[in-house]
């Protein structure tokens, strides 16, 4: 019988590979995130081939993307426009991560400014090694970028995601609605803490390769990993938990309707145990 | 709504417990086989947009306790656990285990019994660690593999049949429904089955 298990465990029935953003675990602390796309009155999507009104749009349906997921908690709501007289987003300088944690440039007034929930803008910030670079240089082949720019301890407060609209040369302009969406969607994964991942398929994935309409597996594990269900009270309702808060006493109230059930087995077997020792 | 259901459920349930009739006892133990499919057609899985397949063998091994109620009906208790699955790189270890409860009654002189319940679908996904470096606009950037053990809980709505091939054997078709209460994020996965059951009464 065993080896059967086994044999079945060793089956290759599927193939994840989604990764984190950093070394600790960073997740929003509320499993509903407000995502606005901003519009400063310039203009700055008109490279892209958009508005900013069809990025409002884009956002919709790349927030449904990762709503659709059963298994995580997490919810983007799509906040529509946020409006500035300044070119703080459009033409601002992401903070610089380094690839370190904590990121120590984000608080720099020079910066885009820190937010609080998902802010999507167009950027015509065509800067060598600022927000799209390329060995050093600017890149119009780069078509988004993505900082997590606002942390307290290990919640994100607020992400930035800027498309990329610098110059006429930008390649976004070439894509359809249907993959700035994809590409949306992607930046929107890391705004909530994912990596890329080693999946061709995957959204995740760093290129924008064929068709991507819908989340992969990978993508949902991922949401899930981050922002999982969890039970509460009497078992209908899911809350969002910290993965890290995994290891503290849990609530006495949860899994309530595992113990009826484990109750019901009990009073069954104790019955059925009381009727053969009766009978005997 | 939410929590007008699951009062029904437990007061159904309490019911049976209360009912001291002859026809209420624990009739049979089942052991079960079988494979459950997660959200079918919900996932892309390759570049060309196509969609995860109607039926993916996934295996779990389950067992369970059948009550006989009065007038054809029944309650059954399950618990069950897939086989786990890792990727290639063992950075991921993904398996299900769920507690399940069904109305069932009975039907074709016997032969069919429809099913009505929930479960708890707990998806546990452990994670070993460790770093890879992937592609980044351009050059490369460290990621980070998942290092923590990690559930979801899942309350759900159960709907299936089983036929009833002769005492011991049956098969069972299950229709398992997410977040019933959100539509966005409703979602269904099923199970089809093969138990062994025998007579506890005796």
């Amino acid at each position: 019988m065993m080896k059967w298990i086994s044999l079945l465990s060793t089956l290759p029935l599927h193939v994840w590979g989604f990764t984190l953003f950093a070394n600790v675990t960073l997740q929003f602390g509320h499993h509903e995130v407000p995502v606005y796309v901003v519009d400063e009155g310039n203009n700055a999507c008109a490279h892209g081939n958009f508005t900013e009104d069809d990025l409002v749009g884009y956002v919709e349906e790349a927030t449904r993307m990762w709503n659709s997921v059963s298994t995580s908690k997490l919810v983007l709501v799509p906040a529509g426009k946020v409006s500035g007289s300044s070119t703080d987003f459009t033409t601002g300088e992401l903070c610089n991560w380094d690839a370190s944690y904590p990121p120590s440039d984000c608080t720099n007034a020079t910066k885009v400014p820190q937010v609080s929930g998902i802010y999507v803008a167009c950027s015509t910030n065509a800067n060598d090694n600022q927000n799209f670079p390329q060995t050093g240089t600017y890149s119009t082949s780069i078509l988004a970028a993505t900082t997590m720019n606002n942390l307290s301890g290990t919640n994100i407060v607020g992400s930035v995601v800027l498309m990329n609209t610098a110059d006429s040369s930008v390649a976004i302009k070439d894509k359809s609605a249907s993959e700035i969406i994809a590409i949306v969607a992607h930046e929107l994964g890391h705004a909530v803490g994912l990596g890329h991942s080693e999946q061709t398929h995957s959204l995740m994935y760093e290129q924008s390769l064929g068709v991507r309409t819908a989340l992969t597996v990978d993508d949902a594990l991922g949401v899930s990993y981050l922002y999982p269900v969890k039970l509460d009270g009497c078992g209908l309702f899911g809350t969002i938990k910290r993965i890290d808060e995994e290891n503290e006493p849990r609530n006495p109230t949860g899994f309530s309707f595992a113990l009826i059930l484990l109750g019901f087995l009990l009073v069954g077997l104790t019955k059925r145990s009381f009727l053969y020792l009766k009978n005997k | 709504m939410k929590l007008i259901v699951l009062v029904c459920l437990i007061l159904l349930h309490l019911a049976a417990l209360a009912e001291q009739t002859a026809d209420y006892e624990l009739n049979r133990g089942y052991f079960t086989f079988g494979s459950l499919t997660q959200f079918p057609g919900e996932y892309q899985i390759d570049t060309a947009g196509t969609k995860s397949s109607s039926f993916d063998f996934h295996p779990y091994f389950a067992g369970g306790l059948e009550y006989t109620l009065p007038e054809d009906w029944f309650i059954t208790v399950e618990g069950g656990l897939t086989v786990p699955e890792t990727t290639a790189d063992e950075a991921l270890t993904l398996y299900t285990l769920f507690l399940r409860s069904d109305f069932a009654y009975r039907v074709l002189g016997g032969r069919l019994k429809l099913l009505i319940g929930s479960s708890i679908m707990m998806m546990i996904m452990k994670g070993n660690g460790g770093t890879t470096t992937l592609g980044n606009a351009g050059s490369s950037t460290t990621f980070y593999r998942p290092e923590l053990t990690q559930t979801t809980y899942n309350n759900t709505f159960d709907l299936g049949a089983e036929y009833r091939f002769n005492q011991e054997w049956g098969a069972r078709a299950q229709l398992i429904a997410y977040s019933i209460f959100d539509s966005e994020k409703t979602q269904y996965s099923y199970t089809l089955s093969i138990n062994y059951s025998w007579d506890l009464s005796q």
